[in-house]
C-alpha cells in the first residue's frame, strides 16, 4: 500500500522533497551564464537557491550533468513559462491588465522579451512587430531610432486596460500627455475626438509619410472624413464659405489653430 | 565532459566551489568629434529634417557598479546618450542598496525644429525643447512594505510661427511658447504574500504659456479686397495663459489566494481642472460682419473647465487545468468635462474569453465582448495561435459584431476585424521575414 501511494505521489511529482544544489553548485559549470547573471540580471539581489527557484531543484542534474534533470524554460511552453514567472510577478502593479491586452493574452512568454540572466539583447519589440518597426523609417515618426524615446514610453507591454497596451500617463491621462504636455486641457471647447478616442484618431503615433504624423496628407482630407454630410459622420458640417476649391481653405488648421481643443473659441480658432 | 571534469575536480579536492568573482565596476564610453563642413541649400531644411551640429560629442556612455559592500549604494547603473547639442539627449541612472532603498531617474531633452512648409499645416513652424524628467525614490525597509514618492517634471519652451485668425482672413505671426507641468505622487506598496495592494495618491501642477506678437503692416492670406477695403494687421498682442491642476488617487490590487486563480483590480479617480486668462489687442483693419469694419479688437476673456474622471478595471484569471485557461475582465471609465459645453462618457466592457492548448504550441481561443453606457454592443472573438519553437509564430484572430450605430470615426460598432500576424523571428539564417494584416470597418446607420 505504501508503495502505491509512493507510486502515485511520484507520478504525480507531488510531495517528494526536492534536493537544491545552491547557486555556487550551478556557477562550477555554468560559469558563463553566472557572470552575466552577476552584471546585469534584475535577479542578482537573490542569494542561496536563486538558480534554481526558477530551473526547479537541481541537485540531481549536478550530480549526473543530465540536462533532463532540470527544467528548463527554452523547452517549456509560453503558458509554462508564465507560471513560473508570475508566481512572484504576477503581484506587481504593471501586470494589472495582463489578461485584457498585451502578450499575456497573445500567449507571448516572459522570456520572449526578457534576458533572465544574460546581458545578450533579446529581439526589440519590432522584431514581432515589424509593421510598427517599419513605420519609425518614414519621414515623420517619434524619435524612436535616435534613442530619444522607446516603445515602454507609450506602451506598457505587459498590458493596460486600454487597446493596443497603451499606457497612461499620470492618473487617467493618456501616455501621450506624458511629453506633450500642453495638449492637456481639459479644454472649455474639447474636440470631442481626441477626449474620446485620443491621438491616434488623426496621428499614426508610430510615423508617417505625412507630416505631423497625420494619418492622411492633407488636412482637410482627414477633416472631412467626420466633418461632411456624407453617411454618419459625426462631427459639424462647415458652413458654406469654406470653398475647398479655394487654396485657403485647404488646410483647415491654418485657422483652427487650436484642434485640439479650445479655452475660448468654440471653432477652436484661438 | 568539460562539467564532468569540473565535477569530478571539486569532488577530489574535497573543498566548496569558489563563487565567481567579478569587477565591480564597468565604464564604457562612445565619444567623438562631429564636423559638419558645409551645408549647402537652406539652413532651416537641414534643421528640420537632420539637425546634427558641429562639436565634441559624448555620444554614448555606461557606468555599471555591481557588489559595493558598505557603501551609500551597492549598485549603480548610469547612462547617457547624445550629450553636446545633440537634438536628442538623455541621462538615466538607477542606483540603490539592497533592503535599503532604490533610486530611478532620468533626464530627457528633445529638439523640435520644424520649418518646413506642408500641405498638412501651412504657415506654422517650431523651434522648441522639450525636457522631462522623472525620479522616483523607492524605501525597502522590508518585503512587506515599500514606500515611495515620484516627482515629474515636463517642460517646453520656445518659439515659432502661428496663424492669427480674424474674422475674413489670417496672419502668421511670431509666437512664443512656455508650458511646463509638475508631477508628484506618493504611495506605498504593501505585500501580504498572496495579496499585494499599492495605494497612491498624487497632484500637478500646469502651466502654459502662449504668447502672439506682430508689428508692421501685413496684408493676411486673403489676395482680394473684401467689401471694397483691404484687411490689414498692423500689430498684434495675443497672450494665453493657463494655469490648471489635477488630484488623483488609485488603487492597485492583486491577489493570488490559491495557484490557480489571480485577480487584479484597479480603481482611479482623477478630478484635472484649468483656468484660462485671454488677452488679445490688435490694430489694424478688421471685419466684424454684415458692413462693419473695425480698426482694433480689443478682448479679454477668462474661462474654467473640469473634468472629474473615474476608472476602473478588474480582471480574473482561472486556470483549472494545465491546458485551459479562463478570463475575465471588466473595465469602466466615465468622466464629463464641466465648462460651457458639456461632453459625458459612460463607457462599461466585460469580456470573459476561454484559452485552450490542446497540442504544445497551439492555442486556441474564444469568447465574447460586452461594451455598454453610451452605446451597446456584443461582440464574438475567436483566435488561434501557432508556436514552433523561440523563433516562429503565427496569430490569426476574429471579431464580429452587430451593430446600432456609429459612434466616432476610429470605433464604429459595427465592425468585422480578421487580423493575421506571421512573424518570423529567426537572427542568424535571415530567411524572408512575413507580416500581413488586414482590416475592414463598416459603419451602419
Amino acid at each position: 500500500m505504501i508503495a502505491l501511494i509512493a507510486g502515485l505521489l511520484l507520478a504525480a511529482g507531488l510531495a517528494v522533497p526536492q534536493e537544491f544544489a545552491g547557486n555556487e553548485m550551478c556557477q562550477a559549470c555554468h560559469e558563463d551564464i553566472a557572470k552575466a547573471f552577476l552584471k546585469s540580471s534584475p535577479h542578482r539581489v537573490l542569494e542561496g537557491n536563486s538558480c534554481e527557484s526558477c530551473h526547479g531543484a537541481g541537485a540531481k542534474h549536478a550530480e549526473s550533468a543530465d540536462a533532463k534533470l532540470i527544467r528548463n524554460p527554452r523547452k517549456l511552453t509560453p503558458a509554462q513559462v508564465d507560471k513560473g514567472c508570475l508566481a512572484c510577478h504576477a503581484k506587481l502593479p504593471s501586470q494589472h491588465g495582463r489578461v485584457m491586452t498585451g502578450h499575456g493574452r497573445q500567449q507571448v512568454g516572459c522570456t520572449s522579451c526578457h534576458s533572465i540572466h544574460t546581458e545578450a539583447p533579446k529581439p526589440e519589440c519590432g522584431s514581432c512587430h515589424l509593421a510598427q518597426k517599419t513605420s519609425f523609417a518614414k519621414p515623420h515618426s517619434h524619435p524612436l531610432r535616435q534613442g530619444a524615446m522607446n516603445c515602454q514610453d507609450c506602451h506598457s507591454p505587459h498590458g493596460t486596460p486600454l487597446a493596443r497596451s497603451v499606457s497612461l500617463a499620470v492618473g487617467t491621462e493618456q501616455g501621450c500627455l506624458k511629453c506633450h504636455g500642453d495638449k492637456r486641457g481639459p479644454f472649455t471647447y474639447e474636440h470631442v475626438p481626441v477626449r474620446m478616442e485620443g491621438c491616434a484618431s488623426c496621428h499614426e503615433p508610430h510615423g508617417s509619410a505625412n507630416p505631423r504624423m497625420l494619418t492622411r496628407p492633407s488636412v482637410q482630407q482627414l477633416c472631412l472624413e467626420c466633418h461632411s454630410a456624407v453617411g454618419t459622420a459625426a462631427g459639424g458640417i462647415p458652413p458654406a464659405f469654406h470653398d475647398l476649391r479655394s487654396a485657403r481653405y485647404r488646410s483647415c488648421t491654418t485657422c483652427h489653430v487650436k484642434i485640439h481643443g479650445s479655452h475660448v473659441s468654440k471653432a477652436l480658432l484661438r | 565532459m568539460r562539467k564532468f571534469w569540473i565535477l569530478a575536480a571539486v569532488a577530489a579536492s574535497g573543498q566548496d566551489v569558489v563563487p565567481v568573482v567579478e569587477n565591480p565596476v564597468r565604464v564604457k564610453f562612445d565619444t567623438g568629434y562631429r564636423f559638419v563642413p558645409d551645408i549647402r541649400g537652406d539652413a532651416n531644411t537641414y534643421r528640420s529634417i537632420v539637425n546634427l551640429g558641429q562639436g565634441p560629442k559624448l555620444f554614448a556612455s555606461d557606468v555599471a557598479v555591481t557588489g559595493w559592500k558598505n557603501r551609500l549604494f551597492d549598485r549603480l547603473d548610469l547612462s547617457a546618450e547624445g550629450w553636446g547639442g545633440e537634438p536628442y539627449t538623455s541621462l538615466r541612472v538607477d542606483f540603490g542598496r539592497a533592503g535599503l532603498y532604490r533610486v530611478h531617474g532620468d533626464y530627457r531633452n528633445a529638439a523640435y525644429f520644424n520649418f518646413l512648409p506642408s500641405f498638412a499645416l501651412d504657415q506654422r513652424g517650431f523651434d522648441i525643447r522639450r525636457r522631462m524628467s522623472n525620479v522616483e525614490v523607492q524605501a525597502l525597509p522590508g518585503r512587506r512594505f515599500n514606500p515611495y514618492v515620484n516627482y515629474a517634471r515636463d517642460a517646453g519652451s520656445g518659439g515659432g510661427v502661428t496663424p492669427f485668425v480674424a474674422n475674413g482672413n489670417e496672419y502668421p505671426v511670431a509666437t512664443t511658447i512656455s508650458d511646463s507641468t509638475h508631477h508628484i505622487r506618493t504611495g506605498a506598496r504593501l505585500d501580504l504574500g498572496k495579496l499585494h495592494l499599492t495605494l497612491e495618491q498624487g497632484a500637478s501642477v500646469f502651466r502654459d504659456g502662449q504668447r502672439a506678437a506682430a508689428a508692421g503692416r501685413q496684408t493676411g492670406n486673403r489676395a482680394t479686397a473684401l467689401l471694397g477695403r483691404t484687411l490689414l494687421l498692423d500689430a498684434l498682442d495675443q497672450i494665453y495663459s493657463v494655469r490648471g491642476g489635477n488630484v488623483f488617487s488609485q488603487g492597485i490590487l492583486a491577489a493570488a489566494p490559491a495557484s490557480w486563480i489571480q485577480v487584479n483590480a484597479q480603481f482611479i479617480y482623477a478630478r484635472p481642472k484649468s483656468n484660462v486668462s485671454y488677452t488679445e489687442r490688435a490694430r489694424g483693419l478688421f471685419y466684424l460682419g454684415g458692413t462693419r469694419f473695425a480698426d482694433g479688437i480689443e478682448s479679454l476673456l477668462i474661462a474654467e473647465s473640469k473634468l472629474p474622471r473615474t476608472a476602473g478595471t478588474g480582471s480574473i484569471e482561472l486556470r483549472p487545468h494545465g491546458k485551459v485557461r479562463v478570463t475575465q475582465s471588466f473595465m469602466t471609465d466615465r468622466f464629463h468635462t464641466s465648462s460651457i459645453q458639456r461632453l459625458t462618457v459612460n463607457y462599461h466592457r466585460e469580456q470573459t474569453e476561454v484559452f485552450v492548448d490542446p497540442v504544445p504550441g497551439v492555442t486556441l481561443r474564444g469568447g465574447h465582448r460586452l461594451i455598454w453606457g453610451d452605446t451597446k454592443q456584443h461582440v464574438a472573438l475567436a483566435g488561434a495561435g501557432f508556436r514552433a519553437g523561440t523563433r516562429f509564430g503565427a496569430n490569426a484572430d476574429y471579431e464580429r459584431s452587430p451593430g446600432e450605430r456609429s459612434y466616432f470615426r476610429t470605433s464604429c460598432t459595427t465592425t468585422t476585424k480578421c487580423g493575421r500576424a506571421c512573424v518570423d523571428r529567426s537572427e542568424r539564417l535571415c530567411p524572408p521575414r512575413a507580416s500581413t494584416r488586414c482590416s475592414t470597418t463598416g459603419i451602419q446607420a
